[in-house]
């Protein structure tokens, strides 16, 4: 009850703020098990799906140094199961994630250095539905444009990174569709995972110190009434 | 016991002064909820230094690190997120409530004498504490850290003749870079510490010229003050338990709701952010920058915007502190907290925003300049406008204390 009155407030103030932001092209809303009105758990499955494709995939260029593989047991998954998971994709579960690619050889490739992905969803304004929107965002190159690719999502439409998911280029495990809009959706999550994997546990910390400053309210205001009583 | 005490009290009395601060410490009995936020700006620089303490713990001044050191910080230290949330959103509150707290000197005319230095004190503390504010925000060295430094710094190079250099060596360098982290980085250690000396001055003066209140008459009737305690420190605690609320449900709920996205990439002095927008407690001081296009002028009104709260107990001639007696001032400055407001706003937008009505089109710049010339005229009206004002001051509370009315 307490919880969903927080949510709601919540989703109250946040709606404001995307009104606030909206800029030119707007970013489709998600709903995600993490945040908006019922965002208050990790979905395990999507976040191991989200793994999947962001190392296999994202980082054949971009690193995710910040992210430590501890993080994962919070989902539920054993020491083993984490080490099985990182052998799978050739990761060290004790080295930072840096990827294949050395960031020099992206520079001579694409003319940037392709940007940490580890938080890059709190980098991003509506972080989490922008990295969802712009694996999406490929399309045709409109005739008068001049750069590399055209993302209708990127700022300026001229991104240096090419489209990257294609349909069942990712082995799924759990059943779930292995297309384009699925990888993209998980990888989002996982990203915003990565960003802030304290999320969920401070939302639940959140209630009980909401509910004792509450409490405290409530006593500090009757003790006060108490010793006011005689003042006219 | 008592004799060790009162040993203890003739040599060093620190316990008749605390004493003197709190049980004895005769305070107005009609104060509103509106006095409550001065004893909660002491409990949100408490907050802020303790936590900022741990923070100092973990945190590398190190241009190649200090970005990690935050992800380190957020990710690996116990509880680290916590600590980190409270000091970052623990700024923003401490600012509500520094302003609020001078919203409500400026309506009860509470910078008038005998407490002009009371007022100046804290003036002092408020530009300590946005100086403070613009270092810590530096120390993340994110894009914004990186660009909100650099455009701060530059502002001092309009100085004449010796500008240039002052910001050289200010920079430690020529251009912002690890020697300027590593002394915003102790700087912002040191001025805290600063501040908590002003405010000893800051209750000091209080103490002396005691509070005021709403009516803004200082009664001479014992019977119309209280003992601060027990009286005002329950209602200060009670304060602090509804300050909390908000406070704690944004570090838990939204700590970053009034952070700046580009703060999660790191600093890089090749590249520009699309608007460079300061923290928004600074957002009105900003749009008074913004609005004059000479680089100079700008400079010296957003100082001036300031430094003209210093004189405002001798620009402010009527002899009736409280707005609730003076008709015209009483509109002139709620319009005045309207148009700081809207300050704020003209602030946050980008620099060539207008507004189109029809084919008409309406440079929000200019609305900013109309809105910093209320700013000063605010100011300079109150020159004037006793002569014209009729004050309502009840004839009852002008017995009180005649020689202010």
């Amino acid at each position: 009850m307490f919880n969903k009155v927080i949510i709601m407030v919540l989703a109250l103030v946040l709606s404001f703020n995307a009104n606030a932001a909206s800029s030119s092209i707007s970013i489709p809303q998600n709903d995600w098990t993490f945040e908006g009105k019922a965002g208050t758990y990790w979905d395990s499955d999507q976040l191991l799906r989200g793994y999947k494709v962001a190392t296999e995939v994202c980082m054949s260029c971009h690193s995710l140094k910040y992210f430590n593989h501890r993080e994962m047991l919070k989902l539920g998954f054993s020491k083993d199961q984490v080490k099985m998971l990182a052998k799978d994709v050739e990761l060290d579960i004790n080295a930072p994630l840096v990827s294949q690619l050395d960031p020099k050889d992206a520079k001579d490739a694409y003319g940037v250095v392709p940007p940490d992905l580890s938080i890059i969803t709190k980098g991003r304004p509506d972080g989490v539905n922008y990295v969802k929107a712009l694996m999406l965002g490929y399309e045709d190159t409109p005739e008068e444009f001049d750069g590399a690719n055209y993302n209708k999502y990127f700022a300026g439409n001229n991104i240096a990174m090419p489209a990257q998911l294609e349909d069942g280029m990712v082995e799924y495990f759990d059943g779930s569709l292995e297309n384009k809009e699925q990888y993209a959706a998980d990888v989002a999550a996982f990203l915003a995972f990565a960003a802030d994997p304290k999320r969920v546990e401070r939302q639940s910390l959140g209630i009980g110190v909401l509910f004792f400053v509450i409490m405290f309210t409530v006593l500090t205001y009757l003790t006060k009434r108490q010793i006011w009583k005689d003042v006219k | 016991m008592k004799k060790v005490l009162d040993w203890i009290d003739d040599r060093l009395p620190v316990i008749s002064v605390m004493k003197n601060s709190t049980t004895k410490y005769p305070a107005p009995k009609n104060l509103s909820y509106l006095w409550n936020f001065g004893s909660l700006a002491m409990m949100a620089l408490v907050i802020q230094i303790a936590s900022g303490l741990f923070l100092a713990m973990f945190y590398k001044p190190d241009i190649n690190l200090a970005f990690s050191s935050i992800e380190h910080i957020m990710r690996n230290v116990e509880f680290g997120w916590l600590i980190r949330y409270l000091h970052s959103v623990g700024a923003s509150f401490f600012f509500i409530v520094v302003y609020l707290h001078m919203a409500r000197g400026l309506y009860y005319g509470s910078y008038k004498g005998p407490r002009e230095l009371l007022w100046i004190m804290g003036l002092v503390l408020f530009f300590l504490m946005m100086a403070t504010a613009f270092l810590g925000y530096v120390l993340p060295w994110g894009q914004m850290s990186y660009w909100g430094a650099q455009v701060i710094t530059n502002l001092l190079s309009v100085i004449p003749f010796v500008g240039d250099d002052v910001v050289i060596w200010l920079w430690g360098g020529y251009t912002v870079g690890d020697p300027t982290l590593n002394r915003f980085f102790a700087l912002h250690f040191l001025v805290p510490f600063i501040i908590a000396g002003f405010v000893i001055l800051h209750l000091w003066a209080l103490h002396v010229a005691k509070s005021n209140n709403p009516t803004g008459i200082d009664s001479t009737k014992k019977e119309d003050y209280i003992p601060f305690h027990p009286y005002y420190t329950i209602k200060d605690l009670f304060g602090v338990a509804v300050y909390l609320l908000p406070f704690l449900f944004m570090v838990f709920y939204l700590p970053e709701y009034l952070g700046h996205p580009d703060n999660y990439v790191p600093a890089n002095p090749l590249k520009t952010p699309a608007h460079i927008v300061p923290e928004w407690y600074f957002l009105p001081f900003y749009a008074i920058l913004r609005a004059i296009p000479v680089k100079e002028l700008g400079v010296i009104a957003m100082f001036g915007a300031i430094a003209i709260l210093f004189i405002l107990p001798w620009l402010d001639r009527s002899k009736v502190r409280a707005a609730t007696y003076r008709p015209i001032f009483k509109v002139l400055v709620i319009l005045f907290f309207i148009n700081f407001l809207f300050l704020g706003y003209v602030g946050v937008k980008p620099a060539d925003f207008a507004y189109h009505i029809g084919s008409f089109e309406l440079p929000l710049v200019w609305l900013g300049r109309l809105s910093v010339l209320y700013y000063f005229g605010f100011f300079i009206s109150l020159m004037f406008i006793h002569k014209i004002e009729k004050t309502t001051v009840p004839k009852e509370l002008q017995d009180k204390e005649l020689k202010n009315v």
